[in-house]
């Protein structure tokens, strides 16, 4: 491991502080940033640690901060491995550092509840490396063998002289950095429910979302995008009378046109006042009808994908359509375009002159943003900086570049820092959004509850196609088979943790012009609905319990089992239900933790409602429960939000949505209290972000299905108005 | 020119425009705290304080202030009326370890003081009912709880 940054980085480093030491006050607030480190003797451990002379530890984040938690988990991590003092650790975000990559990754991304996962073991080793070089400085001063020392709380004892970590910092650089430091078996604080990092900021207003970065000189930008994706800027003019206060500029980009002014809502205005026309497309005419019908055709396709494939499912359920045998059911699932709507819109500032380009973000792709920065402005990378500010709402949308490169080309015709900040009608009709798709599933169940062969076709676009321009392998998109497959189930004969010795999943790919990305969970968030609705509906073909249905076909897996059943006795599912009230189980494997949840509805005025939701997770070791537990109830809520109301339509090739009036998400009356339980498997570490909110739509269906016997096969649940 | 009181000292906007209290705020005044969410009155991130009352400053033109003092969430607790009863919200807020993200809960607090100011112990139902703000990170069933926390005065 590196001792130091790169020499390029270093000076890129320097030249920043200098172009940036004047807006330092104007910037604080920034994700941890609880004062600088005390010069002279304070000393970098590789990529991550710094101790400065005052002993305090400071992590450099090697992700951002979405409200996932991560800065306070990997800080907790660092803490524990290196004796540090928890009150003494400060948390700041990421700069563009390819020793900051997420490690098996070419690039710094916060995705795919990766962060804990990926990070937990490197930062351990650089934290019992940097703990083992105090300790030999330590040593030499006490004239002791440094493995007899004891390390805590930031100090190092020999059990009469006590040392600082402060104190030791400038000798302990000089050592070696250790190839392979002992770790530590001690937690003290992983494991606890510590109070996050982020919030005290998040609660008294001084928090800096990307929308807050104020510098000095900074003006603001607002946009309008082509309405059809694929769409080109073909003309702008100003209307006549148009108000023309504070505006600077008017950018042209290729898919879009920008109106820079010195207050956003002069942007605004300005360009909701421009008379822009946009190219035709050979998409203008298309219908949500029309990708709904090409979707259907293509579950009827005589040929697909097959990729995944175990046994001979066609032949065991041609079999089991014979007389006396198994019960053969087959269903269709359907499930719409889904937006992002980060509760902080699309932002991004830049400042662009001839040699640099700097730009203050919040992003879940650090590396790709600097990238996208550099070709935009034609500045070497080495020469892009970004300054990380905490993230108001990522959910997969802010993985995209989109807005740092139109907020980097208007920064280029001004030479002062441009924000350019979207509107909520711009980020509504501009998403990257979770596929409609549709699937068709078809199992044999015997008279013991065992699935003899299992069809599942799976049709609709690609997600890879369109975020990274990926063809799809063996016309398959490994996107669309998440939540069918698991990361912990990858053998054949498995759908998610289900014992299936026959089985065939194939895709049919179906393409769309709608733009496309990744929306928490991605493919388990459609697959967890059709999976797990169908499982329901197997159970009630066979006169089965739904609950014990699955506990038969999860047999081989105790931790499957362990959620589930502590899922069923806390909701009370073998308990008298109360009058009116109904419940639904689902099970899902996610991002590596095992879920299972029961959601409970009563049918009021012909609609449901749901009471009560439970979760158990399994994520192997939960860092911090409070944390992990917070997670659950937002994935939950999310999508809970997604299967009640939540749909993207499109009418003349344009998204048809706008603002909360007609994308409505969930509010706090929509939201019936959650409980989650951690169940501590202590099975190698799994994701959290995602991981709970596969299994809540088929779970509120399935218990629908229980309360009127009607079978929800297409989301959302209510048409929003 | 006008002035407004904002977190009790007056401050002086130079700019002639009737626009959006948002705005004045955020972009005149560098107060940040308060949030664009929709720009429409439909979320709430842009909740402060008129005279006691929360009201979306979306929605709030300049014309339309008159003599009202605002408080916004970097001056909720530090003093007005409500300033107690702030300080305890956030109190609960933290207790509860509500934010995730983080960008609604600006709003949220706000909207949650001046519920709690009119009502010092309200139930489920009212608290659905009166806080109507969206959180696309789903912090509602802690939002809930820590506002019967701070009720409780804890
Ligand atoms: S920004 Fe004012 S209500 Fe949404
Ligand atoms: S905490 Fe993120 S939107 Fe509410």
């Amino acid at each position: 491991m590196a001792t130091m940054r790169d020499a390029v980085s270093m000076s890129r480093r320097s030249l920043l502080l200098g172009l940036s030491g004047s807006l330092l006050v104007a910037v604080t607030g920034l994700p941890g940033a609880r004062g600088e480190g005390s010069g002279e003797t304070a000393g970098d451990f590789g990529p991550f640690i710094r101790v400065d002379g005052d002993g305090s530890v400071r992590l450099v984040a090697p992700c951002f901060e979405l409200g996932q938690g991560s800065h306070t988990g990997l800080a907790m991590i660092l803490c524990d491995e290196l004796g540090a003092d928890w009150d003494r650790v400060t948390v700041v975000g990421p700069e563009l550092n390819p020793a900051l990559n997420v490690p098996g990754r070419d690039g710094q991304t916060t995705s795919g509840s990766q962060m804990i996962r990926r990070w937990r073991d490197p930062l351990r080793q650089a934290a019992a490396a940097a703990r083992e070089m105090l300790a030999r400085a330590a040593g030499e001063r006490l004239g002791r063998d440094p493995d007899g020392l004891v390390i805590e709380g930031g100090w190092i004892s020999d059990g009469t002289v006590r040392l600082g970590f402060g104190a030791l910092v400038e000798a302990a650089r000089r050592f070696p950095v250790p190839d392979n430091p002992g770790l530590r078996d001690r937690p003290t604080i992983v494991g606890t429910s510590v109070p996050r990092v982020d919030i005290p900021a998040k609660v008294n207003g001084m928090a800096v979302y990307g929308t807050d970065v104020r510098l000095p000189g900074m003006v603001h930008a607002a946009i309008r995008q082509a309405p059809v994706q694929g769409a080109r800027l073909v003309s702008v003019a100003r209307s006549a009378g148009a108000e023309e206060a504070g505006v600077l500029g008017i950018v042209e980009a290729p898919e879009a046109v920008m109106v820079i002014a010195t207050t956003f809502w002069r942007a605004k205005t300005a360009v909701d006042a421009l008379d822009v026309v946009f190219s035709e497309t050979e998409h203008d005419g298309i219908a949500t009808a029309d990708i709904d019908a090409a979707r259907h055709a293509a579950l009827d396709a005589p040929e697909a994908a097959r990729p995944i494939e175990a046994g001979d499912a066609p032949a065991r359920i041609a079999a089991a359509r014979g007389p006396g045998s198994g019960v053969v059911v087959t269903a269709d699932y359907d499930v719409p375009f889904l937006h992002h709507a980060t509760m902080e819109p699309m932002t991004c500032t830049a400042r662009v002159d001839g040699e640099t380009c700097e730009v203050w973000l919040p992003t879940q792709d650090l590396t790709n943003s600097a990238k996208a920065a550099s070709k935009v402005s034609g500045v070497p990378l080495e020469n892009v900086a970004i300054h990380a500010t905490y993230v108001g709402g990522g959910f997969g949308r802010k993985f995209e570049t989109d807005c740092v490169e139109q907020a980097v080309r208007a920064a280029m015709t001004v030479d002062r820092p441009v924000q350019l900040t979207w509107t909520r009608e711009e980020d509504v009709r501009h998403g990257f959004y979770r596929p409609a798709m549709s699937a068709r599933l078809t199992a044999a169940v015997t008279a013991e509850g065992d699935l003899d062969g299992f069809l599942m076709r799976i049709a609709g676009p690609s997600v890879l196609e369109h975020t990274i321009g990926k063809p799809l392998i063996n016309g398959s998109d490994p996107i669309a088979m998440l939540g069918v497959g698991t990361e912990s189930g990858k053998a054949p004969g498995k759908v998610q943790q289900y014992a299936i010795p026959d089985l065939l999943v194939e895709f049919a790919f179906q393409p769309t012009h709608v733009r496309l990305g990744y929306w928490r969970s991605v493919g388990a968030s459609e697959n967890g609905f059709f999976i797990e609705s169908f499982m329901d509906e197997l159970a009630h073909a066979v006169g089965a319990d739904p609950y014990r249905f699955r506990r038969h076909l999860l047999r081989e897996s105790p931790r499957a089992l362990a959620v589930l059943d502590k899922v069923a006795v806390e909701s009370g599912w073998d308990s008298p239900r109360r009058e009116g009230r109904f419940l639904g189980i689902a099970f899902s494997e996610c991002v590596g933790s095992m879920v299972a949840e029961v959601a409970e509805v009563s049918i009021e005025e012909g609609r449901p409602r749901v009471h009560r939701v439970v979760a158990a997770i399994d994520c192997g070791t939960a860092i911090n429960p409070n944390a992990v537990e917070a997670q659950v109830l937002g994935a939950i809520t999310m999508g809970l939000s997604a299967a009640l109301h939540e749909r993207i339509t499109v009418g003349d090739g344009a998204i048809v949505q706008g603002n909360f009036h007609d994308y409505a998400v969930a509010r706090m009356a929509d939201t019936p209290p959650i409980d989650v339980h951690i169940v501590d498997s202590g099975a190698p570490i799994g994701g959290v972000g995602e991981a709970g909110l596969p299994a809540v739509a088929p779970a509120v269906c399935n218990a629908i299905f229980a309360a009127t016997g009607r079978r929800v096969r297409s989301l959302p649940i209510l048409e929003t108005s | 020119m006008i002035e407004i009181i904002v977190n009790g000292e007056v401050r002086v906007i130079t700019d002639e425009e009737d626009i959006p209290l948002l705005w004045v705020l955020r972009d005149h005044l560098n107060l940040t705290g308060t949030k664009f969410g929709c720009g429409v009155g439909l979320c709430g991130t842009c909740t402060v304080l008129l005279d006691g009352e929360p009201v979306r400053s979306c929605q709030v033109y300049m014309s339309d202030l008159g003599d009202r003092e605002i408080r916004t969430i970097e001056g909720i607790a530090g003093g007005g009326d409500l300033a107690a009863v702030a300080a305890r919200v956030q109190g609960a807020w933290i207790a509860e370890q509500v934010p995730q993200c983080g960008y609604c809960q600006s709003g949220m607090i706000v909207a949650a003081t001046a519920l709690l100011a009119r009502d010092p112990d309200p139930s489920d139902d009212r608290i659905d009912e009166t806080m109507t703000n969206i959180c696309r990170c789903g912090t509602y069933t802690r939002v809930r709880a820590a506002i019967h926390r701070a009720a409780k005065g804890t």
